[in-house]
C-alpha cells in the first residue's frame, strides 16, 4: 500500500511526508540545522524531526537520514530528544556503527540530573537492540537497578529483559536476574515490582531450555512466599499489573485448603473490578484453585455470573466479545448452571453477527426442560431474520435442542413450521433437521412425513436441503404415496443434478423404495443405475456399480443390506473431544477460549493448522452424509478408467433390471466385476451382511473398499510380531487433533525412565529429536521443569493406520504417562512395546 | 438452584499451624524490615451477599441535606455546610478484604512442588500468558498509518496492510465483520473500533485477549483527555503527543500506566487543539451537544492536560449517568425482553483531587436471585431501583456504600466510570412501537408504525431512527407522513431491504405515525407478517433515565471557603436494542 497520506494537501499540517525527494530535502535540512546556534534552532529542529517521524510512520524509509539525526541529537529540548530517542531505537540495528555515535550522548543522559531525563535515556539505551553495544549497556542498567527514582528503577527492569533478548549471557553475567529477583521482593513502587516480574518470568522462561537453575527458578516464582507477597500487595498495582499477579497466582499450587480459602476471600472484591481483565484473571485463580472441590468450584461459578453478565453490557462491543467468549466457555461446561439466564443470551439487534453465533450456541447448550419452550420460541423468530446466516444458525440450533431434549413434541411443530415460511434457505434448513431428527426419533415419522410430502423438489436449490429431502424419500416411501414418482421425477432430471451428494443420495433412495414398493420403482431404479454407472462422480459411480451387483447376485441379500430396519441414532458425535476442551479451559483468559483452539494450535509456528473459524460445532451430520471427503478426490484419478468404460453401455441397460437377473447385459468391464470376483467375495459378503450393523452408515463404508478392489474381506490379521514404523509419516495437526477426539483410549501406561533419561530431559527437543530417530514423530510439546507434555504419532509402515501418544513426563520422578490411541487397536499392544524401548534409549 | 448457595464465605477448614520458615532468603519482609510473622488466621471477610446488603440499605437517611433534585438545574452545587474535608479517615477500605498471608511462612519442600498435571502441565499452558505486544499502531478508516509503533521486533513487515486488508474483506459473501481478534500466520491481532479508527495491537504470544482489549480502549481514552477531541485529524495533528504517551504507556510490550495523572509528568508535547465545532461529535458524551441547550458542549471536548485561553483552569466535574435500554416487544405489545446496561461515567477537572462523594438512591439494592431474575415482579411500581449487578472503577471506595449508597472516591484526571451497572427489573420503557403489515391487493402491502413517546413533555428525545425489513421481493416504497410533520425523513433501502423513518426529535407524550405503500416484484404468498421485520429503534433521550436511579448529591471536599466548582450532573438514555415484533 502508498499511505503517502492523502489528507496531506487538506489537513496542511507541516508533517506531511510527500515522498522520497522529502528524505533528502529532511536530510539537507537537518545538515544546516546540525551546527546552528540561531536562537530558533530548537524549534525547527523539532519540525524537521516532527516530519522525519511522520515519514517514518506512513512507512517511507528514512533511515538514509541516520547520520544527520544522530549529529542533531545534542538538544535539551526534551520533546525533540524523545523524537530523536524513538528514531534511533527504530533504525540502529541497520545502523550498528552510525549507532555508535549515540552512546555517548545516551550514556551522558543516563546520569542527568533530572530522573525523567535518566529514564527515557536507559530506555532508549536499552532499546537499540545492536549487539555490539551490548557493554555498553550493563553498568547504566546496573546503576539503573538501583536508582533513587522509581521511574528509573522501573524502565532498568524492562531493560533487563531487553538485554537479555540482545545478549543473553551479558545479562546473565552481569546478576541482572539475581538483582531483579530482589527488587521484586523489596522495593517500595509497585511498578518496579511488576516490571520486575515481566522480566524473571521472560528470562527465566527462555533461559530454562538450557538451564536447569532457571527452571528451579520459575518454580519459585510460583511459590507461596513469591505469591503471596505480591497477592497481599494486589491494590497497590496498576490494573495491569494485577492481572500480571493473578495469571501468576492461578499458576500458583496451594498446600492446603485454607490458603485457598485464604487466597479467594482475598481476591473476592477484584470480581467488582470495572476492568473486565482483572475480572478475568480472577476468576482463572478461582476456578483453578477450586478444580478438586467440586461444591465449591460450582459456587466460583454461582458467584462469577453476574459479574461476567455486566462486563458483557458494560464496555464497548468489543469488549464485551472477549467476555462473551469466556462465558461461552462456561456455558459449554456447566450448561446447568446458567439454565436460568436463558434471556440474557437473546440476541440483541445490535450485535455483531459473531456474537450472535455465539449467543445461539449457548441458548443450544443451556435449553432444557423449564426453558426450551421460551429459548426454542425465541429462536423461531430469528428465523425470519434478514441475516440470513444468523437465520440459518437459529433454524440448526433449534434442531440440536430437538436433538437432545426429550420432549420434542412442540418443537417438531416449530421445525414443521419452518417449512410453510417458504423460503428456500429456510425450508433447506429445516429438512436437514427433519432428517436428523427422524434419524433420532423415528417414532415421530408420521407427523413430519405429512408435511414433508408437501413439499416440491423443485423449490429447493440447496444440495443439502434437497438430499435430506431424498432421503426421507427413500426411508419412507411407504408412507409417502407419491415417492416413486417424485423420485423417478428426480431421476429424469439426472443430468441436472450438479451436486454428488444429490445423486449420491437419489440412488439410495431409490433402491429403498425399489424394496418397498418394486413395482412402482422398477423402472426408475434401472434408469437410476444406468445414470449412476456412467456417473463421472467416481462415488456415484462406484455405488451405483456396488448396488448392481448386490442386485446381482441376490436381492435379498442386497435388501438386508441397502435396507434393514434402521435403528434410532442414539447420539451424534460432538466435533470436539472433551479433551480439547479441558485443554482450552486450562488456558482461561487467553486467545485460545476466542479462537476455540488451544494454543499450540496458533502459537507453535511449525505444527499450525490451517487457521479458520471453525464452524463444526454445527455440523450435525456424520458417516454416510460426507461423502465429499479428501479421500474420493484423490481417487479420482484410479478410477477414471472405470468411468470411462462404463459409459459406452448406456443404451443397452434399458431393462436390465429385473429382479436377481443373472443374464445381465450389462457389458462390465471384466477386470472388475468379473464373476471370479464376485464368486470369491461370496463367503465373505455374506458374512458381513450378517454383522454388518444397522446403522445407515455402514453401507457406505464398505462400499467403497469393495469397488476399490481393497481386501474388505480380509480379516483382522493377527497383529503382527514385529511392528515396523513409517519412517515419514505425514499427519497435520488438525487431524491429529480430530483423531484425538474420535479414538478410543487403546492403552494408559506407566512408565520408567532410565535416569540418565530423566537427566537429559533438560527440553522437549531433545527427545523430540531421540523419538524422532525412532520414526515417532512429535506434533506438539509443552511444559516446564520439571513436567513436560508430548503428543506423539508413527504409523504402520505400509499402512494408513496411526499411532497417537500422549507423554507426559515428569523429570524429578523419572516418570511417564502414556495414553496410546490407534487407529488399529490391535497393533496398539506392539507399538506401546516399541515406543517404551525407544523411550528407555534416551539419553544412553 | 437454592438461592443461598454462594455462602458469605468460602468454608474454612481448620488446619494446624504452618511450620516456621525454614530460610529466610526468600522471605519479603514487606519492605518495612520487620520480622515475619505467624499468620493469624482471618475471620470471614468475603464482602456481604446481595440479600444482606439489601438488609442494611434500610438504614434511614444519613443526615446529610440532600441538594435537591439533580435534574432540576444543573450545575448543582452542594451545600456548603457539610463539612467533607474532615472525613478522610485515612483509607478505611484498605486491608479490609487483607489476608493473613502477609510474611507467608514455607518449608523448603514447598518450593518446588512439582506442577499438578492438572493446570500446569496441560502441554503449552504451562507458558505463562504474559501481556507482551509486539506492535501497536492506528489506522485510519482508509487504511493509512496514523501512528505505529514496534516494541518487539518480532512481527513481519507488513502487519499493518494485513491486518487491514483482512478486516476490510472479511468476509464479503455474507457481510460478516471481522471479529475484534483474529490469526493470520501466526500473528494474533487484537483492534477496537474508536472514532472510525482502528487502534490494533499484535501479538505472537497467546495474551489475554480482555486485557489488550482494555488496553486500547484505555490508550484511546487517554488520548482524548490529552488532546480533547479524539479522531483523525486531532490524532494526526498530535502524533508525536501520542508518540510520547505510547513510550510511556506500554515498554517493550509491557502495560505500564494508563492514569492520564501519573502520565502527565513525562508528556512534554503541549495538545495542538482541533476545532471542536467543526466535527461531528463522537462518543457518549457528544448526546449533549445535540438538541439541548442546557449542556456546556464545548466543556467535554476540553482537554485535561491543556490550559485554557485565560491561563486558568475552569475547576469542574461532569458526571454522567449514561443507560443503554434493550427492550423487546411481542407482536402483541407485551415486553419480553428488557435490559439496561448503565454507566456513572465522571470526567474531572478539579485540581489538587478532592475526595468527593457520590450519594445514589438510599433505598438502592443490589443483587437478584438468579430464578427470580426475569419475572416482572408488581413491585416496580415502588420506585425501588434493584441492580442486579454493578462493579466499581479502582479509586471508589466502598465502606460507606453499604450503610447510605454513597461511593467515596478521589477521580483520578480524566475519563473513567465510576460504576457499571445492569438492571433487569422491570421499567418502563420510554416509547411504545406498533407496527402492522397487511396485504393490500394481489402483489401490494400497508405498513402502518405508530410511535408514542410515553415520557414528560419537558423531555424530548432526538436523533431517532425506526428500521422496519420488508419483504425481499420489494420493489418500492412511497411514505404517507401525518400532516404537518416537521424534521422527519423517510427513505427505502434497495440493498438492505429496510424502511427507514428518521425524526429529528420528539416531545414527551407525543405520538407519530408513518404510512408506507409497499409494491411487489410477485406475489406474496404465505404469512406477510414472517416475512418482514422486526421493527427496530434507535434513539438518544437527554435528562431522562430509564432506571431512576438518581445521583442524590455530589460533594467536593472544600480546600477553602471560596472554592467552589462547578458539577454537572446529566442523564441520558439511548437505544441499545429496541425492537418491536410483528
Amino acid at each position: 500500500m502508498a499511505p503517502t497520506v492523502p489528507s496531506a494537501a487538506k489537513s496542511a499540517s507541516p508533517s506531511q511526508p510527500s515522498g522520497k525527494s522529502e528524505v533528502a530535502d529532511l536530510k539537507q535540512q537537518l545538515r544546516q540545522l546540525a551546527g546552528s546556534r540561531a536562537p530558533d534552532a530548537d524549534d525547527q529542529r523539532r519540525d524537521v524531526f516532527k516530519r522525519v517521524i511522520s515519514c517514518m510512520t506512513a512507512g517511507i524509509d528514512v533511515s538514509a537520514a541516520f547520520g544527520e539525526m544522530v549529529l542533531c541529537s545534542a538538544t535539551s529540548d526534551v520533546v525533540t530528544k524523545k523524537m530523536c530517542y524513538l528514531y534511533v531505537g527504530a533504525h540502529a540495528r541497520a545502523h550498528p556503527d552510525l549507532a555508535l555515535l549515540t552512546i555517548n550522548f545516551l550514556q551522558r543522559d543516563c546520569r542527568d540530573q533530572d530522573p525523567t531525563i535518566r529514564g527515557l535515556a536507559l530506555r532508549s539505551l536499552c532499546s537499540l537492540r545492536v549487539p555490539n553495544l551490548v557493554e555498553y549497556l550493563v553498568t547504566p542498567l546496573t546503576t539503573g537497578l538501583k536508582d533513587p527514582s522509581a521511574y528509573v528503577r522501573m524502565i532498568a527492569a524492562v531493560g533487563a529483559a531487553k538485554l537479555y533478548h540482545i545478549s543473553a549471557t551479558a545479562c546473565i553475567d552481569a546478576d541482572l536476574p539475581a538483582s531483579l529477583k530482589a527488587l521484586m521482593l523489596s522495593d517500595p513502587d509497585a511498578q518496579v515490582v511488576a516490571n520486575c516480574l515481566h522480566a524473571l518470568q521472560e528470562i527465566w522462561t527462555l533461559e530454562a531450555a538450557s538451564s536447569e537453575a532457571a527452571a528451579r527458578e520459575i518454580e519459585t516464582l510460583y511459590s507461596k512466599p513469591v505469591v503471596f507477597y505480591l497477592l497481599n500487595k494486589i491494590k497497590e498495582f496498576s490494573e495491569w499489573a494485577q492481572c500480571l499477579v493473578l495469571e501468576l497466582a492461578s499458576k500458583f499450587l496451594p498446600s492446603d485448603n485454607n490458603e485457598i480459602f485464604d487466597i479467594m476471600n482475598l481476591l473476592e472484591d477484584r470480581l467488582q473490578h470495572a476492568n473486565g481483565a482483572v475480572v478475568l484473571a480472577t476468576i482463572k485463580v478461582f476456578l483453578h484453585l477450586t478444580m478438586s472441590m467440586t461444591d465449591v468450584h460450582q459456587q466460583v461459578y454461582e458467584r462469577i455470573k453476574a459479574p461476567l453478565l455486566t462486563l458483557v453490557g458494560a464496555g464497548s462491543p468489543e469488549q464485551s466479545y472477549s467476555v462473551l467468549c469466556h462465558l461461552h466457555l462456561l456455558v459449554m461446561r456447566a450448561p446447568m448452571l446458567f439454565s436460568s439466564d436463558y434471556k440474557s443470551f437473546y440476541c440483541q439487534f445490535s450485535d455483531p453477527s459473531y456474537v450472535k453465533k455465539l449467543k445461539l450456541e449457548m441458548l443450544t447448550a443451556i435449553a432444557n426442560e423449564s426453558n426450551t419452550y421460551e429459548i426454542v420460541t425465541e429462536l423461531c423468530e430469528y428465523a425470519g431474520n434478514v441475516d440470513v446466516p444468523i437465520a440459518r444458525e437459529s433454524i440448526r440450533a433449534v434442531g440440536k435442542i430437538a436433538l437432545q431434549q426429550y420432549d420434542v413434541n412442540a418443537i417438531v411443530d416449530r421445525l414443521l413450521q419452518f417449512l410453510e415460511m417458504d423460503k428456500d434457505f429456510v425450508t433447506a434448513e429445516t429438512l436437514v433437521l427433519v432428517k436428523d431428527l427422524l434419524r433420532k426419533y423415528p417414532q415421530w415419522s408420521h407427523d413430519c412425513i405429512a408435511v414433508v410430502g408437501n413439499i416440491s423438489s423443485k423449490n429447493i436449490q440447496e444440495p443439502k436441503g434437497k438430499a435430506a429431502l431424498i432421503w426421507m424419500l427413500g426411508e419412507y416411501s411407504q408412507d409417502m404415496l407419491d415417492a416413486p414418482y417424485i423420485l423417478e421425477n428426480l431421476v429424469e432430471n439426472w443430468d441436472e443434478e450438479h451436486s454428488p451428494e444429490v445423486r449420491l443420495h437419489l440412488l439410495t433412495a431409490v433402491m429403498k423404495c425399489f424394496f418397498k414398493r418394486p413395482p412402482e420403482t422398477q423402472k426408475a431404479l434401472g434408469a437410476t443405475l444406468t445414470a449412476g454407472l456412467s456417473d463421472t462422480h467416481q462415488d456415484v459411480h462406484d455405488r451405483a456399480l456396488f448396488y448392481y451387483r448386490l442386485l446381482q447376485y441376490d436381492p435379498n441379500v442386497a435388501e438386508r443390506v441397502v435396507n434393514p430396519p434402521k435403528q434410532a441414532v442414539s447420539v451424534f458425535a460432538d466435533t470436539q473431544s472433551s479433551e480439547m476442551k479441558d485443554r482450552i479451559f486450562d488456558e482461561f483468559n487467553s486467545l485460545s477460549v476466542v479462537y476455540q483452539k488451544p494454543s499450540y494450535m496458533f502459537t507453535d509456528k511449525e505444527h499450525r493448522g490451517p487457521f479458520e473459524y471453525s464452524e463444526d460445532l454445527t455440523n450435525l451430520t456424520v458417516g454416510a452424509e460426507n461423502t465429499e471427503n479428501v479421500i474420493s478426490a484423490q481417487r479420482y484419478q484410479e478410477n477414471d478408467n472405470d468411468l470411462l468404460l462404463s459409459t459406452s453401455d448406456k443404451e443397452d441397460n434399458g431393462t436390465r433390471a429385473s429382479n436377481g437377473s443373472s443374464t445381465s447385459t450389462y457389458n462390465a468391464p471384466s477386470d472388475l466385476i468379473g464373476s471370479s470376483l464376485i464368486s470369491s467375495q461370496t463367503p465373505a459378503e455374506t458374512s458381513l451382511i450378517n454383522t454388518s450393523g444397522p446403522t445407515s452408515s455402514s453401507q457406505s463404508s464398505f462400499n467403497l473398499d469393495d469397488l476399490l478392489g481393497l481386501g474388505v474381506t480380509e480379516a483382522p490379521a493377527p497383529p503382527p510380531p514385529v511392528l515396523s514404523l513409517n519412517s515419514k509419516p505425514v499427519l497435520d495437526p488438525g487431524t491429529f487433533q480430530k483423531k484425538w477426539g474420535q479414538l478410543a483410549l487403546a492403552l494408559s501406561q506407566e512408565f520408567t525412565l532410565s535416569p540418565q533419561g530423566a537427566a537429559s530431559l533438560m527440553n522437549p527437543q531433545s527427545l523430540i529429536r531421540h523419538m524422532q530417530s525412532n520414526y515417532i514423530q512429535c506434533i506438539a510439546s509443552g511444559g516446564q521443569p520439571p513436567n513436560y507434555k508430548f503428543f506423539f504419532y508413527a504409523q504402520k509402515d505400509g499402512a494408513t493406520a496411526f499411532f497417537l501418544v500422549e507423554c507426559i513426563v515428569n523429570t524429578a520422578s523419572a516418570k511417564a504417562q502414556l495414553k496410546i490411541k490407534a487407529d488399529d487397536g490391535t497393533a496398539a499392544e506392539a507399538f506401546s512395546t516399541l515406543f517404551q524401548s525407544a523411550l528407555s534409549q534416551f539419553g544412553s | 438452584m437454592p438461592p443461598d448457595i454462594y455462602r458469605p464465605s468460602y468454608p474454612r477448614i481448620p488446619s494446624p499451624a504452618i511450620p516456621a520458615p525454614a530460610t529466610q532468603r526468600l522471605l519479603p519482609d514487606g519492605g518495612d524490615g520487620r520480622p515475619p510473622r505467624i499468620p493469624s488466621p482471618p475471620a470471614a471477610r468475603l464482602l456481604p451477599t446481595a440479600e444482606a446488603r439489601a438488609r442494611v440499605s434500610r438504614r434511614p437517611p444519613p443526615s446529610v441535606p440532600v441538594a435537591g433534585r439533580p435534574r432540576g438545574s444543573p450545575p448543582l452545587r452542594s451545600p456548603r455546610s457539610v463539612p467533607v474535608a474532615g472525613r478522610r479517615p485515612g483509607s478505611p477500605f484498605a486491608g479490609h478484604h487483607k489476608l493473613d498471608c502477609q510474611t507467608p511462612s514455607f518449608s523448603r519442600h514447598q518450593l518446588f512442588l512439582p506442577a499438578s498435571p492438572n493446570l500446569a502441565c496441560a502441554g503449552a499452558s504451562a507458558v505463562p500468558n504474559r501481556a507482551m505486544i509486539s506492535q501497536f499502531f492506528v489506522l485510519s478508516q482508509r487504511g493509512d498509518h496514523i501512528v505505529f509503533r514496534d516494541y518487539r521486533g518480532e512481527v513481519p513487515k507488513g502487519s499493518a496492510e494485513i491486518f487491514f486488508r483482512k478486516v476490510k474483506f472479511w468476509n464479503d459473501d455474507e457481510a460478516e465483520e471481522a471479529p475484534p481478534v483474529f490469526n493470520v500466520d501466526g500473528v494474533n491481532y487484537i483492534h477496537v473500533k474508536v472514532a472510525g479508527l482502528f487502534f490494533v495491537v499484535t501479538t505472537m504470544v497467546n495474551v489475554s485477549p480482555s486485557l489488550l482489549l482494555e488496553l486500547l480502549q484505555r490508550i484511546a481514552r487517554v488520548t482524548k483527555d490529552y488532546l480533547g477531541v479524539l479522531n483523525e485529524d486531532s490524532l494526526r495533528k498530535n502524533f508525536i503527543l501520542v508518540y510520547e504517551l505510547l513510550d510511556e504507556v506500554i515498554d517493550f510490550g509491557y502495560p505500564q500506566t494508563t492514569s492520564t495523572e501519573v502520565l502527565k509528568s513525562y508528556i512534554f508535547n503541549e495538545p495542538i487543539m482541533v476545532d471542536a465545532g467543526r466535527l461531528p461529535p463522537l462518543g457518549p458524551a457528544a448526546m449533549f451537544m445535540q438538541g439541548t441547550k442546557r449542556m456546556p458542549g464545548t466543556a467535554v471536548t476540553k482537554s485535561v492536560v491543556a490550559t485554557e485561553p485565560g491561563g486558568k483552569k475552569r475547576e469542574e466535574i461532569f458526571v454522567d449517568i449514561i443507560e443503554k435500554i434493550s427492550v423487546t416487544f411481542s407482536s402483541s405489545g407485551y415486553i419480553l425482553t428488557s435490559e439496561i446496561d448503565g454507566t456513572i461515567q465522571m470526567k474531572s477537572y478539579l485540581s489538587g483531587n478532592p475526595e468527593i462523594r457520590l450519594a445514589l438512591n438510599e433505598d438502592l439494592s443490589i443483587g437478584r436471585t438468579g430464578s427470580a431474575s426475569h419475572d416482572y415482579r408488581s413491585s416496580s411500581g415502588s420506585g425501588t431501583v434493584i441492580l442486579d449487578d454493578c462493579n466499581f472503577h479502582e479509586s471508589v471506595h466502598l465502606d460507606s456504600f453499604d450503610i447510605d449508597r454513597t461511593l467515596t472516591l478521589i477521580p483520578p484526571d480524566g475519563e473513567f466510570a465510576v460504576m457499571n451497572y445492569r438492571i433487569t427489573q422491570e421499567f418502563k420503557p420510554p416509547f411504545r412501537v406498533t407496527a402492522l403489515i397487511e396485504e393490500a391487493g394481489p402483489s401490494r402491502a400497508e405498513v402502518l408504525l405508530k410511535i408514542r413517546a410515553e415520557f414528560s413533555a419537558n423531555v424530548t428525545a432526538n436523533t431517532i431512527t425506526v428500521q422496519m425489513p420488508v419483504p425481499s421481493y420489494t420493489m418500492r416504497a412511497s411514505f404517507e407522513l401525518e400532516a404537518g410533520a416537521v424534521g422527519q425523513t423517510t427513505d427505502y433501502k434497495e440493498g438492505s431491504k429496510r424502511l427507514e423513518w428518521n425524526l429529528k426529535k420528539i416531545v414527551g407524550g407525543s405520538e407519530h405515525t408513518l404510512r408506507a405503500k409497499l409494491t411487489f416484484s410477485q406475489e406474496s404468498h404465505g404469512n406477510i407478517t414472517k416475512e418482514a421485520g422486526p421493527v427496530n429503534m434507535n434513539f438518544t433521550i437527554p435528562m431522562y433515565n430509564a432506571s431512576k436511579l438518581q445521583v442524590r448529591y455530589l460533594q467536593i471536599a472544600k480546600k477553602s471557603k471560596t472554592y467552589n466548582p462547578y458539577r454537572w450532573v446529566r442523564y441520558v438514555t439511548q437505544a441499545n436494542s429496541y425492537v418491536a415484533r410483528l
